[in-house]
């Protein structure tokens, strides 16, 4: 299969990698001296909320990743350029780490803050569920040894599983209604203080230029891939 | 110092939290950079083979 | 149509398994129940709302190798897709002999196990309306993916990652007995679903 990039295209995507590291770890290190150091502690749960500036960041780009992974599936479908297909195979695993981190984050903050390890939330169902989307992706895509036809079919279950992730979040939801435990009660959310939203700005910033690092090295895998491939066909 | 490292009394939580933040993404970040070189290699051995 | 749906029928109650082994399986997932929580009534009528589901799920989910994956490996799907060249046709008769095969002897020993259970019989017949919607939506799933998977190694476990999820939402309805319009819905949201995934599926592996 035709990449249809340009070489140009190629080398931004090298040539940008030293770069991405050094500012990957120079935001990481604001961004713990800033959560760890200088934000106060909160009011009510005291040192513990400062989990949440790994825990949300983490969380977001989980679902942030699965958007990118379903609305490149669509694209792929639409187009058909192969570039769509190898984005989504790119973002797949990076998506399904962030959703473990912020699993198990979550986990080790609930523990503190609600007194045991777990609680069937429905914002937590609904990430355990997620997470499982992931792996279903991911393994369908290992276990057809074709690659053309194995970016087909995981293109299809992608949409699939977008499809269902709202039918998902409102079962889950109705569900947790009917069960939701009375002496857990909701973690309010009241409007987050300006001394934290430094850090947690911050370290959301860090985590995005990781996630951009890791990208675009799986996209230069995919791209020599693709490359030895022809060049074997060749031979 | 020692109050960072006492987190005032979580800091089972908050250094567990963190610890598998960060070991996560440095491992993710480093099995993909060896696959990246893997893919090099095997590149560089074509092309030698081929002068 | 109806000659391939009679084909399909025959092969699944002939040759693998019949009314009998699937009906066994029912009360053999159900007699586990007093086993695991004792004999006492009241409980025993919760628990058997979410096993029958648990059965139902099992029942459908371990069967669907035999969905398109035994036409597919002797060729037979081939000709049948040449044959009948429309796949919407080939589709639902592979819906209709899976819901037939593995879901309809559930129906008919459903008043006995409610019997054992202690069910009264208001509750029986909303368990029954419930299921009969769930099955139907169920069914549309694993069609599809056993259509997606028709190429994929070690496929059993796969094929249950991708379902389970896809499941959720039946289960999360199927043991509120007040839902079952909204299982209805979920059944026809799947079965829009299942009809252009399935075809797509299967003209790639058959191309």
């Amino acid at each position: 299969m035709n990449l249809r990039l340009t070489n140009k295209q190629i080398n931004i995507i090298e040539k940008a990698n030293p770069f991405l590291i050094v500012s990957t770890i120079v935001a990481f290190t604001f961004g713990l001296y800033f959560s760890l150091l200088q934000s106060p502690p909160d009011y009510i749960q005291g040192d513990s909320m400062r989990i949440m500036y790994i825990h949300v960041p983490s969380a977001w780009f989980a679902l942030m990743a699965y958007t990118i992974l379903a609305g490149s599936s669509v694209l792929w479908f639409i187009t058909r350029n192969p570039i769509f297909s190898i984005i989504a195979r790119s973002i797949a695993q990076i998506g399904m780490i962030f959703t473990l981190i912020s699993l198990v984050t979550g986990s080790i903050w609930g523990k503190p803050t609600w007194g045991v390890w777990w609680v069937w939330d429905a914002r937590l169902t609904s990430m355990l569920l997620l997470f499982f989307l992931y792996l279903a992706y991911i393994f369908l895509w290992q276990s057809i040894t074709n690659k053309d036809l194995a970016s087909k079919i995981s293109a299809a279950l992608a949409i699939v599983g977008f499809v269902n992730i709202p039918i998902i979040k409102f079962s889950v939801d109705w569900w947790n209604t009917l069960h939701q435990p009375a002496t857990i009660s909701k973690l309010s959310s009241p409007s987050i203080d300006i001394s934290m939203m430094v850090p947690l700005f911050i370290m959301t910033l860090a985590t995005f230029l990781f996630l951009v690092t890791v990208f675009f090295i799986r996209l230069r895998i995919e791209i020599l891939d693709n490359k030895i491939l022809r060049i074997r066909e060749v031979e | 110092m020692n109050e960072l490292i006492s987190m005032g009394g979580y800091a089972p939580f908050i250094w567990s939290a963190y610890g598998f933040f960060f070991i996560t993404i440095v491992i993710l970040f480093f099995t993909n950079f060896l696959r990246l070189k893997k893919r090099e290699e095997v590149l560089n051995k074509i092309n030698n083979n081929r002068d | 149509m109806l000659a391939l749906l009679k084909r399909d029928l025959y092969l699944a109650l002939y040759s693998s398994s019949s009314f009998f082994y699937t009906s066994s399986f029912f009360v053999l997932v159900l007699i586990i129940l007093p086993f695991l929580f004792g004999t006492n009534n009241v409980q025993l009528q919760v628990l058997f709302k979410g096993i029958i589901w648990i059965g139902l799920s099992l029942s459908i989910l371990l069967t669907m190798e035999r969905i398109f994956n035994a036409d597919y490996e002797d060729g037979n799907l081939d000709i049948i897709i040449q044959r009948y060249p429309s796949l919407e046709t080939i589709i639902i008769s592979k819906y209709i002999t899976h819901w037939v095969v593995y879901c309809l002897p559930l129906f008919i020993i459903l008043p006995i196990l409610s019997f054992l259970f202690y069910v009264s019989l208001d509750n029986f017949f909303l368990i029954f309306l419930n299921l009969l919607f769930g099955s139907f939506g169920m069914v549309f799933i694993v069609t599809f993916v056993s259509a997606l998977t028709l190429g994929a190694k070690r496929t059993i476990f796969l094929k249950a990652i991708i379902v389970i999820p896809l499941f959720v939402p039946f289960l999360i309805f199927g043991t509120n007995l007040e839902s079952w319009p909204i299982l209805l819905a979920l059944s026809m949201m799947s079965f829009v679903l299942s009809m252009y995934v399935s075809a797509y599926g299967l003209r790639l592996y058959v191309e």
